[in-house]
């Protein structure tokens, strides 16, 4: 064992001397600066985006809408959208909506428009457009006629949609949305939307209907007697939001209404609810019960995937960073391909070989050096991630958990941990091409051989795999690059259907054996 | 262990014995039946011309080379079987001292020193000044010549106080001071400290200098294994020439007739007598002359024309006479 010990001793020690290692370890930690820096711009850029009007005065701004439009004369025409346009502007005066952030505001942009093409006539259009036709005169030429007529179509419109705005003032979702704007309380917009949900509960022809229609009066009863704050569309379900004013508390009733409607629909076969979206729909549901009832406002899952997050923080950052990981990959190539490849080329390797310690042992040694010193890298992105994440976003949200449904229970997990399993798992693939490097450069005893082979197999597996699949051959999946992304397996978003995590992992073994094999026989029985 | 070490002590002068060695690489048949051993205390001289098979077998005795046919075995443990035992008591240089560029010297002999058992810091610094290296050895290996390189080889060599040290042309790149240093601790290191040092050349003149015995390789097959004095007894040949310098070449021609004799006009008369009885001939030839009234004014042995070199190299094209001298 003190023999191993050394034996790998004299491996770092010839690593580390090399100018090219010193300068991995290098771009490691600039690599840990690159993901976060990355998430750290987006967010800066989705700020300005979000903040932007904030300092105007949204009145002021109104009324000079509203004062403009209503001078202009009308028959030099004022589009069907600026109709409506006038039409917000005045309620925004009325109800002197000054910020962009109430959520009245959005209440009115989300609504009216809405409402008014609701109360749209298109018989009434269809007669003012044949009366602004018989206007045309004949005599004109063709072009002229042509002209004429579209100007026709827009004059039309907009006087259609004037009729409309002032129909709609009639209809009882007018004076709802008029009494919420009125009382300026979102429990009034809360009861607004949960009586008209029990209207159509009564209409339900089924269980399965009524039970559908339960869940979104759920929703909004658990957001009125909660005071979560939500802006949005009366009598639906849509979601708009933004970080100033994002509370998990409304995405976590949200979600746990949109899936226990799909979880109603598969058992009753309303919709289209595949089995695989029934089963996430009834974690989710799970999940969603989980947080609400003990009070959890934060969950790291919500952040760290950069594909789903609503927000951007710091749990983004370390989530992006995973990324770096296959950097990782192409810089271990280098130091797998170079431990080997480099005693032959300089001819080292007969003075390694003459001393007292078997061939094989020499060759274990070797791949725990590059395996182990692959490991050290991992560690050191993970810190540098972390502290550069720390340094971007504050370190408020450090200790939080992410919660996930594990064969129908809830499990939370310290989210670092979390995201350091996920480190270790997008680290099988480093450690497969690192193993091919190695065979490749044992075999070839030429450096540049295995980093060429091991790269190009890195790089352009992933395309190789994409192609196979979209060629339909169905084969391709059992080849290692179809198999190396875990999280993506597990995750059922892969390129072929139905893979396993558990074939996945056979595949990479079975790999892993050749390419062993393959280095083994090379450096223990080849003549030098 | 301890029957390694009573089998020392019934043989203990073996140190590397080779039976029967055969390789064959690719069609190429490159060794025939190398059969010899190397005993503790000596300095032996691995010689033949290049491509003989010299580097080939010493590859093997230390493990880089498979074994085809044959038994080779290090302090009495076969190097095949029991590799590591045998490896303990080997040190040696094969082909080039390579060592890692991006070391230092010191760096690089500590290198070998973790693979081995009790080096220490203290007999690595004494086998740095034994090599003479003492000033550069904190310098990285790109900055050395050949020579100092060698040196450092010979230095990781002998690091583990080996029982066997084998070197592959160990005086390529050495000056000729530097020859003689390392001719003086080889010698050494046989001669006092019972080293069985095993030495590949194509140089007889360096052999004859460095070595007890030389084992004779040509075409992968074994000539024989001979002592210097053997070698040096076999160059003397089987006659020996006698320059004769009278007053009267002609007629000292004349009277040397029984006797094989050529003429040099202008320096005298070469008599050509046989080895064993030279002595006795040359002092009658000497009384005859005188007592013929001639003036004898010198008798000259001639030096010997063939040289080491020379039997070396009538040794090894004699393909298939090998064996037949001394």
């Amino acid at each position: 064992m003190g023999k191993f010990a050394n034996l790998v001793k004299n491996e770092y020690i010839k690593n580390l001397k090399r100018t090219s290692t010193i300068v991995m370890l290098i771009l490691i930690v600039a690599a840990g600066f690159v993901f976060p820096g990355i998430v750290k711009i987006a967010s800066e850029l989705n700020d300005t985006v979000y903040y932007g009007d904030d300092s105007t005065d949204l009145v002021a701004y109104h009324k000079e809408i509203v004062e403009g439009l209503e001078n202009r004369d009308s028959t030099s025409g004022i589009t069907a959208e600026e109709v409506i346009t006038l039409e917000e502007s005045k309620l925004i005066v009325a109800y002197n909506i000054s910020n962009d952030s109430d959520w009245r505001y959005n209440l009115i942009l989300e609504n009216l428009d809405d409402l008014i093409e609701m109360g749209y006539d298109e018989e009434f259009y269809e007669q003012v457009l044949a009366e602004e036709f018989e206007k045309i005169d004949t005599n004109l030429t063709e072009a002229e006629i042509t002209a004429l007529q579209y100007k026709a179509y827009d004059i039309a419109d907009s006087i259609a949609t004037k009729k409309a705005a002032e129909t709609v003032k009639k209809l009882p979702q007018y004076a709802a949305i008029l009494n919420i704007l009125e009382s300026n309380d979102l429990k009034v917009f809360y009861d607004t939307q949960i009586k008209m949900f029990e209207a159509e509960k009564l209409l339900a022809a089924t269980d399965a209907e009524k039970a559908i229609v339960q869940a979104k009066i759920d929703h909004f009863t658990y957001l009125r007697d909660n005071d979560v704050y939500y802006y949005g569309k009366l009598d639906e379900l849509d979601v708009s939001m933004t970080e100033s004013n994002y509370d998990s508390r409304y995405f976590d009733s949200y979600n746990r209404m949109m899936s226990a409607i799909a979880v109603i629909g598969y058992e009753n076969g309303i919709g289209n609810v595949s089995r695989n979206e029934y089963s996430k729909a009834k974690d989710i549901v799970t999940l969603s019960d989980y947080m609400l009832e003990n009070d959890v406002t934060y969950n790291v899952a919500d952040s760290v995937n950069p594909n789903e997050s609503y927000v951007i923080d710091f749990w983004t950052s370390m989530g992006m960073s995973t990324s770096a990981v296959s950097f990782i990959g192409l810089l271990i190539i280098v130091i797998a391909a170079l431990s080997v490849a480099n005693e032959f080329s300089n001819g080292t390797i007969k003075f390694l070989l003459i001393n007292p310690v078997k061939r094989w042992k020499i060759l274990v040694s070797k791949y725990f050096t590059v395996i182990s010193m692959g490991y050290i890298m991992l560690i050191l992105l993970f810190i540098v991630s972390t502290i550069v994440s720390l340094i971007f976003f504050g370190g408020s949200l450090i200790g939080e958990s992410m919660y996930e449904v594990v064969d129908g229970e809830v499990v939370a997990t310290f989210g670092l941990l979390k995201v350091f399993k996920s480190y270790l798992v997008n680290s099988i693939e480093v450690v497969v091409m690192a193993t091919l490097a190695f065979a490749i450069s044992t075999l070839m005893r030429s450096s540049a051989f295995a980093i060429g082979i091991s790269m190009l197999c890195m790089l352009g597996g992933n395309v190789v795999v994409s192609i196979l699949s979209a060629m339909k051959l169905d084969w391709a999946r059992y080849l290692i690059f179809a198999n190396l992304d875990l999280e993506s397996i597990a995750k059922g978003s892969s390129s072929f259907a139905y893979q396993s995590v558990n074939t996945a992992i056979g595949v990479i073994a079975v790999h892993m054996v050749i390419f062993w094999l393959i280095a083994w026989d090379a450096f223990t029985k080849k003549d030098l | 262990m301890t029957e390694n070490t009573n089998q020392a002590a019934v043989l203990p002068q073996i140190a590397v014995s080779i039976k029967s060695l055969n390789k064959t690489i690719g069609k190429r048949h490159i060794l025939h039946d190398i059969t010899f051993d190397a005993y503790c205390g000596e300095v032996f001289g691995f010689l033949g011309p290049n491509g003989a098979g010299k580097t080939t077998t010493i590859k093997m005795i230390v493990g880089l080379l498979s074994i085809d046919d044959g038994e080779i075995s290090v302090c009495g443990n076969d190097v095949a079987k029991s590799f590591e035992k045998a490896m303990d008591n080997v040190g040696g240089i094969v082909e080039n001292p390579e060592m890692y560029k991006q070391l230092t010297g010191l760096q690089n002999l500590r290198q070998y020193a973790r693979m081995r058992t009790g080096v220490t810091e203290e007999r690595i610094k004494e086998v740095v000044e034994l090599v003479g290296l003492s000033n550069r050895i904190n310098e990285k290996i790109t900055k050395y010549s050949l020579g100092m390189r060698q040196r450092l080889g010979v230095a990781q060599a002998i690091l583990h106080h080996p029982k066997v040290l084998i070197l592959d042309e160990p005086t390529n790149g050495l000056d000729p001071a530097g020859i003689k240093e390392l001719r003086d601790i080889l010698k050494k290191l046989a001669h006092e400290e019972g080293v069985c040092v095993i030495v590949s050349s194509h140089l007889m003149s360096e052999m004859e200098l460095m070595c007890d015995r030389v084992g004779v390789i040509a075409n992968g097959s074994m000539l024989g294994v001979y002592s210097i004095e053997e070698l040096l007894h076999a160059s003397s040949g089987t006659s020996a020439e006698y320059l004769l310098e009278t007053s009267d070449i002609a007629k000292t021609a004349e009277l040397l007739s029984d006797y094989k004799t050529s003429v040099t006009v202008g320096e005298g008369v070469t008599v050509i007598l046989d080895n064993t009885t030279a002595r006795e001939e040359i002092a009658k030839i000497n009384a005859l002359i005188i007592t013929s009234g001639l003036s004898l004014y010198a008798c000259q042995r001639k030096e010997e024309k063939k040289s080491l070199e020379d039997v070396f190299i009538e040794m090894t094209h004699q393909e298939e006479g090998g064996g037949q001298i001394g």
